[in-house]
């Protein structure tokens, strides 16, 4: 245990002398927080460069000392859901940047670590710095050492919830596309080209809103390719979330039945993790109330998208081209501006509703 | 309470001898014998025709032919139109049961390559698979459903759903108030 504690220690002294010295004129840029399916509370730190992070650990407060300016615009009160902390402030101090968590519980210094996260050019996920806090009935695993300081170790794959949109990376996929068609209304109306309408208005409005955006498909094209099997194809688009270390995955098609009086909307979760329903209903909230359409509520279901992928996931069902007047509505464009606009503002009331009360 | 029970019962055998036209007592009651099974009594869960989709469960009673009646629930289902007409059968008209087997709980439904014309969007493909998984969980004997096309596993029936391995019934398909099994 006592070597454990010296490697770690010893780690951490070269780790923070390396880092020091790169550390000039990094800014923070944004600050997230959420707390893990295990009950870790976590905040991150978004830097403009690699930079480094010192902790004091008082018996009432956990502070921690980043070095590093703070962007203006960067808020400096956080209010946070977790059974530790209920405020994150931040406090520029010149070239560096105090963040200061009042804790409602004493802390073991074993409770809670710190670590950075190299800039990860594939993700396009910037250098951060990594706050972890383990909730009271669950201990972290004693560190060895290295795991928890060495820079750049990737994060476990995982997904952020709650701290607002900004930052956050959300996976678009406009249902079907190239060979597939998907559904065809009355008009000869086809899902394909009305899904990838919404879902590019739906991009721009989620970075206007300071969210990170990828996209299974920004064209009519076969995810996978020409013809292939159901499985390769709805594999390619679950890949894309994953190797994006999407926060949240949102696949947008449109309904259609054998029977033509059959309308409205609806959202699809698969509950494989506790945040699946709470992102369903948060996007459906905001549709019903946008539109005079049909309720179709939300609803799970055995979707391959939602249940193969890791981080939530909501398929939507924007409305129905086997449905007349719900067609003619899906060809409008101010109808596409306002189901994207509902869609962007769905995610956004779900990354700021999400916090340590699930 | 024993005594209570006796002194009830005298009275109502005494009654159930005068019942009987005080003929001379019967000297052997045959235990009734059930009638020879010529029919089957099964539902089918066929899918709303508008406003929220949900499944109503239709109950059917047809001749013995032979057939398991999880056979026959799943036939009638692909096969026949609904009794009601404000339901509506999702699944393609061309579509035949190839097959049923039941193994261990998990029935595999074996179909023609027409239940792939299925088309729509993925309303049409939750409400044509629930509407099978929903029929077949009816009966005791079977706990899953594995839907196959012309022998073999399929991903899914127009691009939604994950059908890789046996669904499960699913009650949140169901309207209010027959959440639980129709028999």
């Amino acid at each position: 245990m006592l070597r454990k504690l010296l490697i770690l220690l010893v780690c951490l002294f070269s780790f923070a002398l390396n880092m020091i010295a790169e550390a000039s004129g990094t800014e923070i840029t944004a600050l997230h927080w959420g707390v893990s399916k295990e009950n870790v509370f976590r905040v991150v730190l978004d830097c403009t460069g690699p930079t480094d992070a010192q902790a004091v650990l008082n018996d009432d407060s956990l502070m921690v000392s980043v070095g590093g300016g703070l962007k203006p615009y960067v808020s400096k009160d956080y209010k946070v859901k977790s059974d530790t902390v209920d405020h994150v402030e931040l406090q520029a101090t010149g070239e560096k940047t105090l963040l200061q968590l009042p804790l409602t519980r004493k802390l073991a210094s074993s409770d809670y670590k710190i670590f950075v996260l190299k800039k990860d050019p594939v993700t396009k996920r910037p250098d951060r710095i990594v706050i972890d806090i383990a909730s009271s009935n669950l201990n972290f695993t004693p560190v060895s050492g290295t795991e928890a300081v060495i820079p750049g170790t990737p994060a476990k794959p995982t997904f952020e919830i709650g701290g607002g949109i900004k930052g956050k990376m959300i996976t678009l996929d406009p249902g079907h596309g190239g060979t597939d068609p998907g559904a065809i209304g009355k008009q000869g109306t086809k899902e394909k080209d009305i899904t990838l309408k919404i879902s590019m208005k739906v991009r721009d409005y989620l970075l206007d809103k300071g969210a990170q955006v990828s996209m299974t498909r920004t064209n009519d094209k076969d995810v996978y390719g020409p013809d292939a099997t159901d499985a390769q194809e709805l594999q390619s688009r679950v890949d894309v979330a994953q190797t994006n270390d999407a926060d949240l995955f949102v696949s947008i098609h449109c309904n259609a039945s054998t029977n033509p009086n059959v309308g409205g909307i609806s959202s699809y979760f698969f509950p494989k993790t506790d945040y699946d329903k709470i992102a369903a209903a948060a996007i459906q909230d905001d549709l019903t109330k946008k539109f005079a359409l049909d309720d179709l509520g939300v609803r799970q279901a055995n979707f391959y998208v939602n249940k193969r992928s890791s981080m939530p996931t909501v398929l939507i069902e924007t409305a129905f081209l086997s449905n007349q007047k719900e067609e003619k509505l899906l060809r409008s464009n101010w109808f596409q501006n306002k189901m994207a606009k509902a869609i962007a503002d769905g995610i956004e009331d779900y990354f700021a509703a999400t916090g340590g009360d699930q | 309470m024993m005594k209570w029970y006796k002194l009830l019962l005298a009275p109502l055998l005494i009654l159930c001898f005068l019942a009987s036209g005080c003929s001379t007592p019967k000297t052997e009651e045959k235990p009734v014998t059930p009638p020879v099974v010529n029919e089957q009594r099964f539902v089918v869960y066929r899918v709303t025709g508008e406003g929220q989709g949900y499944l109503v469960a239709e109950k059917y009673t047809i001749k013995d032919n032979g057939k398991s009646a999880a056979e026959n629930a799943l036939r009638t289902l692909i096969e026949t139109k609904p009794q009601d007409s404000k339901l509506v059968n999702v699944l393609p008209a061309d579509t035949k049961v190839l097959g049923l087997s039941i193994k261990d709980g998990v029935a595999s439904a074996d179909f023609s390559k027409d239940i792939k014309k299925l088309g729509g969007g993925s309303y049409n493909e939750l409400m044509a698979t629930g509407a099978i998984v929903n029929t077949l969980t009816e009966f005791p004997e079977i706990k899953k459903v594995q839907i196959l096309v012309e022998g073999k596993k399929v991903v899914s029936l127009n691009g939604h759903m994950d059908l890789t391995d046996p669904l499960e019934r699913d009650t949140s398909l169901l309207s209010s108030g027959q959440k639980t099994k129709a028999k």
